[in-house]
C-alpha cells in the first residue's frame, strides 16, 4: 500500500504536524505500508506549481491522509491552496482509472490547542468536500485537541500530554492499513483530552500562567487596543 | 453602516463583478460606505505562530505586510463581509490568508464561549460578519459546510450577529437579492 501524507505544517523544524506526520509515518511502515510525504511549506509564503515527483506522488498513491493545525476555524491557506493544485491531478488520476478499480482513499487528522471536538469540525468537512471533489473515497477524519502542550517534541518523548495522540494515530494506522473507515475507537481517542478539567477551572488555571508568563517576560500592557482610535 | 469588504471574488471574475454590484447596490440603497479590498492582490505572508501579537507586541503581528492595513479597518468597521469562491467548502486560500492572520484582534485572557475555550478578544463590540459564497454549482453539501464556518468564525471571535448567502451558478436573479436584503437587515446595527 503506497500512502502519501500530505503534512500542513508551516512552522518547522519543530511543529506539532511534523511529529504527528512521523509518528503516523513509523506507525504505517511498520504495518507494511510505503509511506511519502509531501510538505506545505513550499506553498507558506509563495505559490510554486507541483513538483514532477509530487505529482507522481499523488497518482500513485492508493490512500492520503492530511494531517494540518487549524488556523481560524478551519485549515490554514498554505494547506488549502496545496490541496487546490492536488485536486485536479487527483480527478485526472481518477477519472483515467478502468472502471471497478478501487478508489483513492483520503483521511484526514487536525489539530488544535483548544480542547472541544467543534474546532476542528469545519475543516475536517472541508477535506471531506476536497476528497470527493478530488474523486477519491473519504474515510473519515480525527480531530485532536489540547495538542499545544506538545510543543512539537516527537511524540514518544510527550509523555502523558500526547497519549491520546498516539493512541488515536495508532489506531488510525490499523483502519488505514485495513481499508477502513475511520474507527469510533480512534475517534474516542482523539476526543479524550489527556488532562480534563472543569471548564471553569481551565480557565482559571490557564490565565494564571498566561499572567505568570507575561510578568516573566515583562509585557507592559497585555491587553493593549492599538488600532482603538485608528481612522 | 460602515463596512468592509474582503473580496477574493476577484479569482473568479465571471460571478465576482455581478455580485459586487448587487453588494454596492444593497449598501447604496441604504445610505452604507462600502470598502472594498481585493484580498488577492495583497502581499500577505502566512501566520508565523510566533505569538509575538500576544507576547511581545500586544496586539500587533510582526509581520511587516499589506495586513498591517487590513487589521485596523476590520476593528473600525460594524460590518465584515467575507466575499469569496467557495472551495471544498470554505474560503479562496487568499481570503484564508488574510483570516490566519486576524490573531492580533484576540488577547491572551482565556475565557468560556459557547461552552467552549476562547480568547477574549481586545475589540468591543467586533464587527458583525457577512458571508457571501459564491459556487459554479448546486452541491448542498460545500454550501452547507460553508455556512457553519461563517458561524464558526462568529463563536470564535465573538462576533455579535452573522449571516450567510451562497449563490449558484443561475444569473443573479431576485432570490439572490431578497437572500442578500434579508441577510443585511439582520446585520444592520441600530441606533
Amino acid at each position: 500500500m503506497n500512502v502519501l501524507l500530505v503534512s500542513g505544517s508551516c512552522r518547522p523544524p519543530r511543529a506539532n504536524t511534523q511529529a504527528m506526520t512521523a509518528f503516523l509515518k513509523q506507525q504505517l511502515e511498520l504495518r507494511g505500508a510505503a509511506t511519502q510525504v509531501l510538505e506545505v511549506l513550499p506553498w507558506r509564503d509563495a505559490d510554486p506549481e507541483l513538483t514532477h515527483e509530487a505529482i507522481a506522488a499523488a497518482r500513485s498513491c492508493q490512500t492520503m491522509v492530511i494531517l494540518a493545525p487549524v488556523y481560524v476555524d478551519t485549515l490554514p491557506a498554505p494547506t488549502l491552496r496545496l490541496l487546490e493544485r492536488l485536486c485536479p491531478v487527483l480527478r485526472d488520476a481518477a477519472d483515467g482509472d478502468s472502471p471497478g478499480s478501487p478508489q483513492v482513499a483520503a483521511y484526514a487528522v487536525l489539530h488544535s490547542g483548544y480542547p472541544e471536538p467543534a474546532h476542528q469540525e469545519a475543516g475536517l468537512r472541508q477535506c471531506g468536500h476536497f476528497a470527493s471533489q478530488a474523486g477519491m473515497q473519504w474515510r473519515g477524519g480525527l480531530g485532536f485537541g489540547g495538542a499545544s502542550p506538545i510543543d512539537g517534541r516527537p511524540l514518544e518523548q510527550a509523555g502523558r500530554f500526547a497519549s491520546h495522540l498516539r493512541q488515536g494515530l495508532t489506531l488510525l494506522a490499523d483502519s488505514i492499513v485495513a481499508g477502513e473507515d475511520v474507527s469510533q475507537a480512534a475517534t474516542r481517542a482523539s476526543r479524550r483530552i489527556p488532562f480534563p478539567l472543569p471548564g471553569f477551572l481551565l480557565v482559571r488555571l490557564m490565565n494564571a500562567m498566561t499572567r505568570r508568563e507575561l510578568k516573566n517576560l515583562g509585557v507592559a500592557e497585555p491587553l493593549a487596543h492599538p488600532y482603538r482610535d485608528a481612522p | 453602516m460602515r463596512i468592509l469588504v474582503l473580496s477574493a471574488l476577484a479569482a473568479a471574475p465571471e460571478a465576482g463583478r455581478p455580485l459586487e454590484a448587487l453588494l454596492q447596490a444593497e449598501a447604496n440603497r441604504r445610505g452604507w460606505a462600502l470598502d472594498s479590498v481585493d484580498v488577492t492582490a495583497l502581499n500577505i505572508r502566512h501566520c508565523l505562530g510566533c505569538a509575538a501579537c500576544s507576547k511581545r507586541t500586544p496586539g500587533i503581528c510582526a509581520i511587516p505586510d499589506d495586513m498591517q492595513h487590513v487589521l485596523p479597518r476590520i476593528v473600525t468597521s460594524d460590518c465584515v463581509v467575507l466575499a469569496t469562491p467557495i472551495r471544498f467548502g470554505g474560503h479562496h486560500h487568499t481570503l484564508k490568508r488574510v483570516l490566519d492572520r486576524v490573531l492580533p484582534l484576540a488577547s491572551p485572557v482565556w475565557v468560556r464561549r459557547a461552552r467552549e475555550l476562547h480568547n477574549r478578544m481586545r475589540y468591543s463590540p467586533m464587527p458583525s460578519l457577512l458571508g457571501l459564497g459564491w459556487q459554479t454549482d448546486d452541491a448542498p453539501g460545500p454550501a452547507d459546510t460553508f455556512r457553519f464556518l461563517i458561524q464558526r468564525h462568529a463563536v470564535n471571535l465573538d462576533l455579535p450577529r452573522h449571516a450567510s448567502v451562497v449563490c449558484g451558478p443561475s444569473a443573479l436573479n431576485d432570490g439572490h437579492r431578497a437572500s442578500l436584503a434579508e441577510a443585511l437587515d439582520t446585520l444592520e446595527v441600530l441606533p
